[in-house]
């Protein structure tokens, strides 16, 4: 019944899936419709532990379904947001949620990336500049003069706000 | 998170930064607004990222929206807030917000002075007993008490109120053990009495009585066995009382046995006894009925007769019905037991009376609704509410009244001959007053209509104040100087709308009045000794003028009598014969010399004479300007309508202008002390004459009436004449055409408008006769 594709990951191992598990990616999708199903997909750039992580997001949500996250998050807790499951699969390390949000954006699944995205969000969500930072690794290239510019480019907008 | 960002530096590539940019936008968008700020604010590259989506988010409408709603939200929930609080102050309000406020009892009020006399009072506020819920505060001679809402009761044994709560509150000593539920106590001048029940719910319970001990301490509670639960007690100086639920009074002596006996002679006592005590005339009934328990007891198998004893029992209950006893109160030497109904029994107290004292009816104040009593030391004030019935309630002679009343004197009569009753005027419909009561007219039927809708529900008509003792102090409200039987309490007009006297309290030299809307009067403290009334020093200067002045017609008369003496000295010298035509003495000798002494005698006695008549005509005078001055405080304090000082603002009045209602007063032997809530309530005034004339209505101006005249032609103009002020020849008459045609003379000079001599408008007077609008 349901034609199974032969994937090939950054290691060069195969992973057979469903079709309909994969047809979620925009890019397999196309890849399937351009040269069927027999032929195996390379994807150089997911490694296989990513890879085997995306296909449980999409088998998974072939069965309960996504509702898009709201913009801007309400909630610096995904689990107010989203069912439980979703929160638990992107609560991984920092490394992996990039290497999860770059699969996605490589593989065109638009409910992971933007899950993903959120996750990484909630991380920023109500810290301090130093904080964001620290988190995130992030070299202050910034200048105090240029720090102070910023503020005060900006500052008519706080003001408006207020 | 260190291990991560540190393999991450590793490798290199999986900090936030190194994401493609559309990314990294994207997980911004995620964020709110000020976190974008944030992020934008770490380094170059996140900058350049984000700037441009923060201006744009600041720019989405959809954020603004938000936005909005959010600052709406906060407004509802504000207002949300708001409104819980009111509710919150509406239905708790008035027991959270409790204070307990005194003032010194020394205050003399003068009820000629009125509100001058309280400029001196200074309320004081008790911070111990705030928010506690205060319900009623009770001065005793030892010890005072304060009962909260909550069953809880406060004593403490200082006489000043505020110091003694603050150490019960802080140190917390209290007499009555902790967790125990107060519904009633009362301080007498040594011993405090309350009544606890077992269950809090209950509202009967046991008597308990705290005791002045020798080392004026108070005791422990000790519980007074009395065979049934009690609903009120009360105490005196030497005696405690108690009601019970089946409304039998228990009088028992705290420094004694503490053991409580039946006072005996009182409505549910049929028996009537003599002043000894002793029974005249049992009741035929009881003892029938004793006769027959005797029997039942005898032959208990006769069913017949058991049945017997139940009807007797439910007649018994029947006749209780009316025999519940409402109140106890004492003072010094009586009791007084006041029936649901409204009767009043006087129980008198002597020291020797230790185990029986018999009740007597009030009879002056029988047939009287009364209500409610109060009583101190030596004087009682009974309370007395005229009930109006419903119409429907009506038999056909109050209906007839009230026929009469409202003017229609036929249904009068129809219904006094035709048993009509209240209740049947009540359901009448159109056919009904047209068939039966021959009302035809619609506007008579819209008048009916409406008068009985006036008396649809009970209401009170009069309330009066009876006060019975001794009014040394004026503490009755009276003039007089005793109340040997009950008198009618003139009481002062309330300033609210709607309002009626609510509670009262009597202490020992002073009676309060509470309203409903809070206002409190108290009357007392102002001795009647009208020597005192009379201004004294006034008097004395009076005296001292007169003095004055006939000390100098003494000096005069002295000096008269002196130069009669050289004249008469003169003469002698001259004639030697005649000497004021007394004694023939002979000029020159020693008889002359002798003669001079006797004449000195002579006018030291007239001048005796004439000081003590003119000391006797000083006290003559003196007593008679007293007598004047007394006739005048007299007149003045009869003229009085009542003697009652407003206490309300000395309470009520708080810099932060909190609008405070006074809830419940106690008159203590050194403090006053109230009980106030926050009022919640708008309340009316009562329109005073002040108001009324401010009230008056504007004059219509003369120019508008002058163009009114003119426009509406309802007048001719040349009927009318007009006076105007002339700046030299004063007030001059012209006829208004002229007067319109020729003159330029102001309008605002003319005085006065008339029409044919009659004054149709005047400036002075304020008459208008036209009323245009």
């Amino acid at each position: 019944m349901s034609t199974m594709v032969k994937l090939i990951s950054q290691e060069g191992e195969i992973i057979e899936v469903d079709q309909e598990t994969v047809m979620l990616s925009v890019l397999i999708k196309s890849m399937i419709d351009d040269s069927g199903t027999e032929e195996d997909i390379p994807l150089p750039n997911v490694s296989k532990s990513i890879l085997e992580k995306v296909l449980e997001f999409c088998k998974h949500i072939k069965e309960h379904p996504l509702q898009e996250i709201e913009k801007p998050l309400k909630s610096a807790n995904l689990r107010d947001i989203i069912p439980e499951w979703y929160d638990d699969f992107v609560d991984v390390e920092q490394e992996t949620l990039f290497e999860v949000i770059l699969a996605a954006n490589y593989l065109d699944i638009k409910p992971l990336l933007e899950l993903a995205c959120a996750k990484v969000a909630t991380m920023v969500k109500g810290k301090s500049v130093l904080d964001v930072r620290k988190t995130f690794n992030i070299e202050n290239d910034l200048t105090p003069e240029e720090e102070a510019q910023i503020l005060e480019e900006n500052k008519w907008a706080e003001e408006a706000i207020q | 998170m260190e291990d991560s960002s540190q393999r991450e530096s590793q490798c290199g590539c999986h900090s936030l930064e190194m994401l493609p940019c559309e990314l990294q936008e994207m997980v911004l968008s995620y964020l709110p607004h000020p976190d974008v700020f944030n992020v934008i604010q770490c380094s170059h590259n996140m900058y350049d990222i984000g700037r441009d989506l923060y201006r744009n988010k600041f720019f989405d409408k959809e954020y603004h929206v938000m936005k909005l709603k959010k600052k709406q939200g906060i407004r509802q929930l504000k207002e949300e807030y708001i409104r819980n609080r009111f509710n919150f102050i509406k239905e708790y309000g008035d027991v959270r917000t409790r204070v307990v406020k005194t003032v010194k009892a020394s205050i003399k009020l003068d009820p000629i002075e009125g509100k001058k006399c309280l400029e001196e009072a200074k309320a004081i506020q008790i911070d111990s007993l705030h928010r506690k819920g205060a319900f009623s505060t009770h001065c005793g001679g030892f010890a005072n008490a304060v009962q909260c809402f909550d069953g809880t009761a406060y004593l403490t044994k200082e006489h000043a109120l505020d110091f003694g709560f603050h150490e019960v509150m802080n140190e917390s000593i209290n007499y009555i053990p902790e967790g125990t539920c107060v519904i009633q106590i009362d301080c007498g001048s040594t011993d405090i009495v309350y009544i606890s029940p077992e269950d809090k719910k209950e509202s009967y319970g046991y008597a308990y009585t705290i005791k002045r001990t020798e080392e004026n301490e108070l005791s422990a509670p000790i519980l007074i066995d009395i065979p049934e639960k009690v609903k009120w007690v009360c105490a005196s100086v030497s005696h405690q009382f108690a009601a019970t639920i089946d409304d039998r009074v228990y009088c028992w002596l705290p420094h004694a046995d503490c053991k409580p006996f039946e006072i005996k002679g009182l409505f549910n006592d049929d028996n009537e006894y003599d002043e000894d005590g002793v029974v005249i005339k049992e009741d035929t009934k009881t003892s029938e009925k004793e006769d027959e328990e005797l029997s039942i007891q005898q032959q208990l198998a006769k069913s017949t007769h058991e049945e017997k004893k139940r009807q007797l029992q439910e007649q018994e209950k029947l006749d209780r019905k009316e025999k519940i006893v409402h109140k106890i109160v004492c003072g010094n030497h009586f009791l007084l037991v006041l029936y649901k109904s409204g009767e009043l029994f006087n129980v008198s107290i002597n020291e020797n009376s230790d185990s029986h004292l018999i009740a007597r009816r009030v009879q002056e104040l029988e047939g009287k609704n009364i209500m409610d009593i109060e009583a101190s030391f030596t004087h009682w004030i009974a309370f007395e509410k005229t009930e109006i019935k419903p119409i429907t309630e009506w038999d056909n002679m109050q209906t007839s009244e009230w026929f009469k009343r409202i003017g229609f004197d036929q249904c009068g009569n129809l219904a006094k001959y035709h048993n009509i009753e209240g209740k049947t005027v009540y359901n009448a419909d159109e056919d009904y007053m047209e068939d039966v009561l021959g009302i035809l007219d619609p506007v008579d039927q819209q008048k009916l209509r409406y008068e009985i809708n006036q008396v649809r529900e009970t209401k009170y008509k009069d309330i009066n104040l009876y006060g019975y003792g001794a009014n040394y102090y004026g503490q009755l409200g009276l003039f007089d100087k005793h109340a040997s039987i009950p008198k009618k309490i003139p009481l002062p007009p309330l300033s609210y709308k709607d309002d009626y006297i609510l509670r009262f309290a009597c202490g020992r030299r002073n009676t309060a009045i509470l309203t409903k809307k809070g206002e409190l009067w108290i009357c007392g403290h102002c001795r009647h000794d009208l020597k005192k009334k009379v201004n004294k020093e006034k008097v004395n200067k009076e005296m001292d003028k007169d003095d004055n002045s006939s000390s100098d017609e003494e000096k005069k008369t002295v000096k008269k009598t002196k130069k009669e003496i050289l004249k008469a000295a003169g003469k002698g010298k001259k004639a030697g014969k005649k000497m004021h035509g007394h004694k023939n003495v002979k000029f020159g000798s020693e008889q002359f010399e002798d003669y001079l002494e006797e004449l000195e005698e002579d006018n030291s006695r007239k001048k005796n004479f004439r000081k003590t008549r003119h000391s006797k005509h000083k006290h003559n005078r003196k007593t008679q300007y007293m007598r004047e001055e007394k006739k005048k405080v007299y007149d003045k304090e009869m003229s009085l309508d009542h003697r009652f000082v407003n206490f309300t603002d000395v309470f009520t009045k708080n810099e932060k202008n909190i609008p405070y209602k006074i809830c419940n007063v106690s008159l203590g032997i050194m403090d006053f002390a109230v009980v106030m809530a926050y009022r919640n309530e708008k309340i009316e005034k009562v329109a005073t004459k002040g108001d009324k004339l401010k009230e008056k209505k504007k004059l219509c101006t003369i120019d508008k009436i002058l163009t009114q005249l003119q426009k509406t032609r309802k007048f001719d103009i040349d009927d009318f004449t007009i006076n105007y002020i002339d700046r030299f020849s004063g007030i001059v008459e012209v006829q208004l055409r002229k007067f319109l045609k020729s003159s330029d003379i102001p309008l605002h000079r003319i005085q006065t408008l008339k029409k044919d001599m009659e004054v149709y408008w005047d400036k002075k007077d304020r008459i208008d006769l036209f009323q245009f609008n």
